[in-house]
C-alpha cells in the first residue's frame, strides 16, 4: 500500500518536472541572445560586452534595432552606410563612444525583453486585461440572467434556447467567422473596436449557460417563490437571494472562460488593428516580425505568460476545484 | 376586424399573469440571446448561401451564383492538392492527439485518482497549468523546443550525445509527431480533471465490491471504472473532435500563416482561402465563397457527429 | 375581510388535470386545514390560493375581490414553506425583514417590528446568525415570523412541520395555534398528517385526486365521515369495512347477512347499505353491547398485536375479514378458545356501493 503510494508520487512528481521544463526552458531562452541560440544553455548564458568593433547594419539586423531611432538619438541627418563599424561611427560622425554605448548596450543585452516592450506590450497586455475582464464580468452577468430565466425549463421555449447555446460548443470558430466579420463592420459599425472582440465573449454559450442554468436549478424555487409571497420582483429576488448565491457558478464559468477570452487569437486578429492587438496575437505578430531574433520572440512569450500565470497561480485552488467539479456537471 | 381581435387577445395575454411572466423571462433572457442570435446564428445563417456564389470577399461587388462550382475547385487543381494534403495533416492530427487525450489525460487521471498523498494538490496545479498558455504560445514552444539546429531539446539532445537535429519541427513528421504532443501536454491538465470528476462520481460501493469479488486494479479499470465514466469518455471526445479539427492558433505560432507549409491544416487552408493577405503575412489564395464552401464541408459533418454523441451522453448518465 | 372563497377552481398541468372544479369557502379567523394524500391537489389549491400556480378555470375572492390576476403580494397572503425557504446568505434579522424592505417601510418601523416579532417567537438572541447555524425547529420559527411580520391577512402553511422531529411537531403545533388564537389571523394549512390536521384545525377539508371528499370539523369528519374515502383515512388504525350482502328489517331492526354468510343484528340501518364500518376503538371483546358477532375456536387467528403500554391494537382474521380492535393491554385472546366480540349499533357508519355515507334513519 505505502509502496505503491510512493511510486505514485514518484511518477507524479516526474511528470510534474517535465510539465515544468518547457517554462524554464522559455525563461533561459528568453534571455538567450540570439546569436549564441545554437548553444545549449542549462542557465542564463553569460552576455557578451557590445564590441565597438561590430557593425551598425549587423546589430540592426539581430537584434532588431530600429537604425532610424538610432539616428535622431545621436542626431545624426541623412544616410548612414550600415557597414561602419561602431568605432567607425564614432569617428565619422564625431560622437562620444561612451553615448554610443550607453544607447546601444542595453539594446543588446536586453535585447529581447526590451523589444517586446517597445514594440507595445504593455500597451497589449492593458487591452487583454480589459477586454477578459470586462469579458468575464458581463459575460458571466449575462450568464447569470440567461440561467435565472432559463433554469428549470418551466416552458418549452426554455429548453429550445438552452439547446440554441448547446450548438454552440460545436460550432468551430472558423466556420462563422467571416460573416462575424461583415455583422461586426457593416451592421454593427464595430471596425477595429475592442466591443466587437468583447462581444463576441459575452455573446453566450455552452459554458456560461450550463454551469449558471444547472446551478440555479439546485436553488429551491421557494426562495424565488417566497420572494414574490413577500411582494419582491423578480429583480429583487436576482439581486438579493440570486447573485448572492452565484459565488460558485461563476468561480467555475471564470475559470474556464478566462483563459479562452485571454488566449483567444482568431477574433483579436481579424476584428483589430495590429496596433490594437491583444497578447496572443501580438505575439504572433511578434513571431512574424522579428522572424529570426528568437530572443525577442521568446521574451514576448514569456512576458505575455506571466500574467495569466500570476492569476492561475494567485486563484490556482479555484481553478482547480472547478475544473473537476465543472466536469462533473457537464 | 379578425385581426385587431386576435391583437386584442395577444395584448391582454401579455398582461395576464402568464404574459408578465414570458416578459420578465424574456428581460433577463433576451440581451444575451439576442447577441447570441446577430453574432452567432446569423453568421452561421448569411455563410449558408454564399458557398454558392463566386464571391472573392465582402467587399466584392459583382457576385453571380455559381451553383457547386465552390467545391468542385476543391476537387480540381490547383487547390485539390493543398485542400487533399490540408485534409490529410488535419485527420492524421485528429486521430494522434486522440490517442494523446488518453495517455496524458486519463492515465494522469487514474494515478491522481488511486493517490492519497497531500501533493495531489500541488501536482495538480502544476499538470493544470500550461492550460494557460495560448495556442501561438504553444506553436512558439514548439520552434523553441524542436527547431533544427536552435531548438532547445535539439541542443539538450546533441549535448548528450544522441546526434544532431533528432526532431525538426518544420518538417512533415516533426510537425505530426509534435504537435500531437505539446497540444497533449497543453490539454493534460483539462483532460484529467474531465475524468477524474467522472472517476469521482462513480459511487465508491460499486468500486468497493468489486475489490470484495477480487477484481484486479486493471479489471476494475476495465469493468467498473471505464463503463461508469462514459459520459467523461463522450465529453473529451467531443472536445478533442472539434479542437483537432479546428486547430489554428498553435499552426499560426509555428508559423501556418507564413509560408510553413507543413503547418497548413484545414482551418488555416480555410484562412489563406478567405482572408489571405492578412496582417500577418500570407497568400490570399481562393475566394471567399470557398474559404465558408469548405468550412462547411469539413465542418458540418462534424457538428452532426458531435451532436450525436451530446446524445448519446445524456442517454447513458447512470447518475 | 379575509375571507377566501373558491369557485369551480381546476388546474391543468398540459393536458393532466390535478383539480377537478373544486368549491370551497375559507372562513375569516379560522384554521383551515387541507388534508389528503400525497398528490391529492392540496398543495397545487394553496399554491393558487397564493398566487403562485396559476388557475386554469374557475375564480378565487378573497375578501370578496377576484384575485386570479393578481400578484402573491397584491392578495395579503404570507407562506411557510415546507422547506422554510430561508435566504441562505442572510442573518435571521435580514430575512424576517425582507418583506417589509419590500414594502419600502421606513427602516425605524423595520427595526422595531422585527424586534416585536422576535420577541413574540422567542428569537432574539438568533437575530445575528445565518440559517445553516439555527436548528430545524429554530428555521421554522424564523420562516413564521418572516410571514408574520407582514402581518397578512391570510397565512398559508406549506407542511411546514413534515422537516421536524416528532417532539419538536407536537410544540410547534401548539405554537401556531397560539398564534392563531392571538392574530385571530385567518390560516390555511396544509398536510398529509391526519393528527396535525385533528388537533390543528376549526376546520379540516379532506381532498382526494383533485376533488373535495368533505368539509368539516375534526369531530365532524371523525363522527360522521361523508364516504367510506374519509372514514378509512380519518383515525388510525384505520376503520373496518365488513362488506354486507343483505339486509333484511324486522320489528327489532335489521339483520345483516355478511359476506361469509353470518349474520349480525343491528338497529335500523337503511336498506342500500353495502358495507358498515366499526372503528378499532369501538369494538369489545366479550358479549357487553347490543350487536355482537361470536367465533368458534378455530375460526378466528390473530394476525398480529400493537402494544402501546396502556392498550393495544389487535389484528384478527375472522371469516369475513379481517378486523382490528383495541383491547386492553392485559386481554388475551386465545385461538382455541371461542371468542365474542360486541359493539354499540349506534356506531356502526353505512355506505352505499359507491362508497357514501348513509344516514340512518333517527331511532
Amino acid at each position: 500500500m505505502k509502496r505503491h503510494q510512493l511510486v505514485l508520487v514518484g511518477l507524479l512528481g516526474l511528470y510534474c518536472l517535465i510539465t515544468l521544463a518547457p517554462f524554464y526552458a522559455l525563461v533561459v531562452r528568453a534571455f538567450t541572445p540570439t546569436v549564441q541560440s545554437t548553444e545549449f544553455h542549462l542557465w542564463l548564458p553569460d552576455r557578451r560586452p557590445l564590441s565597438m568593433n561590430a557593425r551598425l547594419g549587423d546589430l540592426a539586423t539581430i537584434y532588431s534595432i530600429d537604425a532610424r531611432a538610432f539616428r535622431q538619438e545621436m542626431g545624426i541627418k541623412g544616410y548612414v552606410n550600415p557597414q561602419l563599424t561602431l568605432a567607425q561611427l564614432a569617428e565619422t560622425y564625431e560622437l562620444e563612444p561612451e553615448r554610443i554605448r550607453a544607447w546601444l548596450e542595453p539594446r543588446v543585452q536586453y535585447n529581447g525583453v526590451l523589444s517586446v516592450m517597445e514594440a507595445g506590450f504593455l500597451r497589449s497586455l492593458l487591452a487583454t486585461i480589459f477586454v477578459t475582464g470586462v469579458s468575464v464580468g458581463v459575460g458571466g452577468l449575462l450568464g447569470i440572467m440567461t440561467g435565472s430565466a432559463l433554469a428549470g425549463f418551466r416552458r418549452p421555449w426554455h429548453l429550445f434556447t438552452y439547446n440554441l447555446y448547446m450548438l454552440n460548443m460545436i460550432i468551430p470558430p472558423m466556420m462563422v467567422i467571416l460573416p462575424q466579420y461583415l455583422i461586426m463592420t457593416k451592421v454593427l459599425g464595430l471596425d477595429d473596436n475592442y466591443l466587437s472582440v468583447i462581444l463576441i465573449h459575452i455573446k453566450g454559450g455552452a459554458l456560461s449557460t450550463m454551469v449558471f442554468t444547472s446551478y440555479i436549478a439546485t436553488i429551491p424555487k421557494e426562495l424565488r417563490e417566497s420572494v414574490q409571497m413577500d411582494g419582491g420582483r423578480h429583480y429583487h429576488y436576482f439581486f438579493y437571494v440570486l447573485l448572492p448565491l452565484m459565488g460558485t457558478p461563476f468561480a467555475v464559468f471564470a475559470s474556464i472562460a478566462m483563459p479562452w477570452m485571454w488566449n483567444d487569437l482568431l477574433h483579436p486578429l481579424v476584428f483589430l488593428s495590429p496596433a490594437k492587438y491583444t497578447l496572443p496575437a501580438f505575439v504572433a505578430a511578434i513571431g512574424g516580425t522579428y522572424t529570426t531574433n528568437y530572443e525577442a520572440i521568446f521574451s514576448g512569450l514569456m512576458l505575455s505568460l506571466i500574467p495569466i500565470l500570476l492569476i492561475y497561480l494567485v486563484f490556482q485552488k479555484m481553478f482547480v476545484r472547478s475544473a473537476v467539479a465543472g466536469a462533473v456537471k457537464g | 376586424m379578425a385581426g385587431s381581435s386576435t391583437r386584442g387577445a395577444k395584448r391582454s395575454w401579455l398582461r395576464s399573469r402568464a404574459g408578465r411572466r414570458f416578459l420578465v423571462d424574456l428581460a433577463y433572457a433576451g440581451p444575451q440571446l439576442f447577441l447570441y442570435v446577430l453574432v452567432q446564428l446569423l453568421p452561421f445563417v448569411i455563410a449558408l448561401p454564399i458557398i454558392f456564389t463566386d464571391r472573392l470577399d465582402f467587399l466584392d461587388q459583382d457576385v453571380a451564383w455559381v451553383g457547386l462550382d465552390n467545391v468542385r475547385a476543391m476537387l480540381q487543381p490547383p487547390l485539390v492538392d493543398r485542400f487533399g494534403d490540408a485534409l490529410q495533416r488535419t485527420a492524421l492530427f485528429a486521430l494522434v492527439n486522440y490517442v494523446m487525450v488518453y495517455l496524458f489525460g486519463f492515465v494522469l487521471a487514474l494515478a491522481m485518482f488511486e493517490l492519497t498523498s497531500r501533493l495531489k494538490g500541488l501536482f495538480f496545479t502544476i499538470i493544470y497549468m500550461p492550460w494557460m498558455i495560448s495556442g501561438v504560445g504553444i506553436g512558439l514552444l514548439m520552434i523553441m523546443l524542436f527547431s533544427s539546429d536552435t531548438g532547445s531539446l535539439n541542443l539538450l539532445l546533441k549535448e548528450l550525445g544522441f546526434g544532431r537535429n533528432v526532431v525538426d519541427v518544420k518538417s512533415e513528421a516533426g510537425t505530426l509527431i509534435t504537435l500531437p504532443i505539446m497540444y497533449g501536454w497543453k490539454t493534460a491538465g483539462f483532460n484529467m480533471a474531465v475524468f477524474l470528476g467522472g472517476l469521482l462520481a462513480i459511487p465508491t460501493e460499486t468500486i468497493e465490491s468489486a475489490r470484495m469479488d477480487g477484481a484486479r486494479y486493471l479489471d476494475r479499470v476495465i469493468h467498473i471504472y471505464i463503463p461508469q465514466i462514459v459520459p467523461s469518455i463522450i465529453i473529451v471526445t467531443i472536445f478533442s473532435l472539434i479542437n483537432s479539427f479546428g486547430i489554428f492558433d498553435e499552426l499560426v505560432g509555428l508559423g501556418g500563416l507564413s509560408g510553413n507549409a507543413n503547418a497548413e491544416f484545414l482551418s488555416v487552408f480555410v484562412y489563406q482561402l478567405g482572408f489571405g493577405a492578412g496582417a500577418t503575412g500570407g497568400a490570399k489564395i481562393g475566394t471567399l465563397a470557398q474559404a465558408i464552401t469548405v468550412s462547411l464541408l469539413v465542418f458540418l459533418p462534424l457538428v452532426l457527429v458531435a451532436f450525436g454523441l451530446n446524445r448519446l451522453q445524456k442517454r447513458l448518465q447512470y447518475h | 375581510m379575509s375571507e377566501v372563497l373558491i369557485e369551480g377552481v381546476s388546474k391543468r398541468f398540459g393536458r393532466t388535470e390535478v383539480i377537478h372544479g373544486i368549491d370551497l369557502r375559507i372562513k375569516e379567523g379560522e384554521l383551515t386545514v387541507l388534508l389528503g394524500p400525497s398528490g391529492c391537489g392540496k398543495s397545487t389549491l394553496l399554491r393558487m390560493i397564493a398566487g403562485l400556480e396559476d388557475i386554469s378555470e374557475g375564480v378565487i375572492r378573497i375578501g370578496g375581490e377576484e384575485v386570479n390576476d393578481l400578484e402573491p403580494v397584491e392578495r395579503g397572503c404570507a407562506m411557510v414553506f415546507q422547506n422554510y425557504a430561508l435566504y441562505p446568505h442572510q442573518t435571521v434579522r435580514r430575512n424576517m425583514a425582507f418583506p417589509l424592505k419590500m414594502a419600502r417601510l421606513p427602516r425605524a418601523e423595520i427595526a422595531r417590528r422585527v424586534a416585536a416579532t422576535a420577541k413574540l417567537l422567542q428569537l432574539e438572541e438568533l437575530l445575528d446568525r445565518l440559517p445553516r447555524d439555527l436548528s430545524g425547529g429554530q428555521r421554522q420559527r424564523v420562516a413564521m415570523g418572516r410571514a408574520m411580520i407582514r402581518e397578512p391577512k391570510i397565512f398559508l402553511f406549506d407542511e411546514p412541520l413534515s422537516n421536524l422531529d416528532a417532539e419538536l411537531r407536537v410544540r410547534m403545533r401548539l405554537e401556531i395555534s397560539r398564534l392563531q388564537r392571538e392574530l385571530l389571523a385567518t390560516m390555511v394549512f396544509v398536510t398529509h398528517d391526519q393528527v396535525e390536521a385533528m388537533t390543528l384545525a376549526h376546520r379540516i377539508v379532506i381532498m382526494r385526486a383533485g376533488l373535495i371528499e368533505q368539509v368539516g370539523t375534526p369531530l365532524e369528519v371523525y363522527r360522521r365521515p361523508a364516504n367510506r374515502f374519509v372514514a378509512g383515512f380519518i383515525g388510525s388504525p384505520a376503520m373496518n369495512f365488513i362488506d354486507v350482502r343483505e339486509v333484511r328489517a324486522d320489528a327489532t331492526g335489521s339483520q345483516l347477512t355478511l359476506g361469509d354468510g353470518s349474520t349480525l343484528v343491528a338497529g335500523a340501518l337503511p336498506a342500500e347499505t353495502a358495507s358498515v364500518g366499526i372503528r378499532p376503538e369501538h369494538i369489545r371483546i366479550g358479549l357487553a353491547e347490543r350487536a355482537s358477532l361470536s367465533f368458534a375456536a378455530g375460526q378466528h387467528r390473530s394476525i398480529g398485536a400493537e402494544h402501546l403500554g396502556d392498550r393495544s391494537y389487535r389484528y384478527l382474521s375472522l371469516p369475513f375479514g379481517e378486523l382490528t380492535m383495541l383491547a386492553p393491554e392485559e386481554q388475551v385472546i386465545d385461538e382455541t378458545e371461542p371468542l365474542a366480540i360486541s359493539f354499540d349499533p349506534a356506531r356502526l357508519h353505512c355506505f352505499a356501493h359507491d362508497g357514501r355515507r348513509l344516514e340512518r334513519a333517527a331511532a
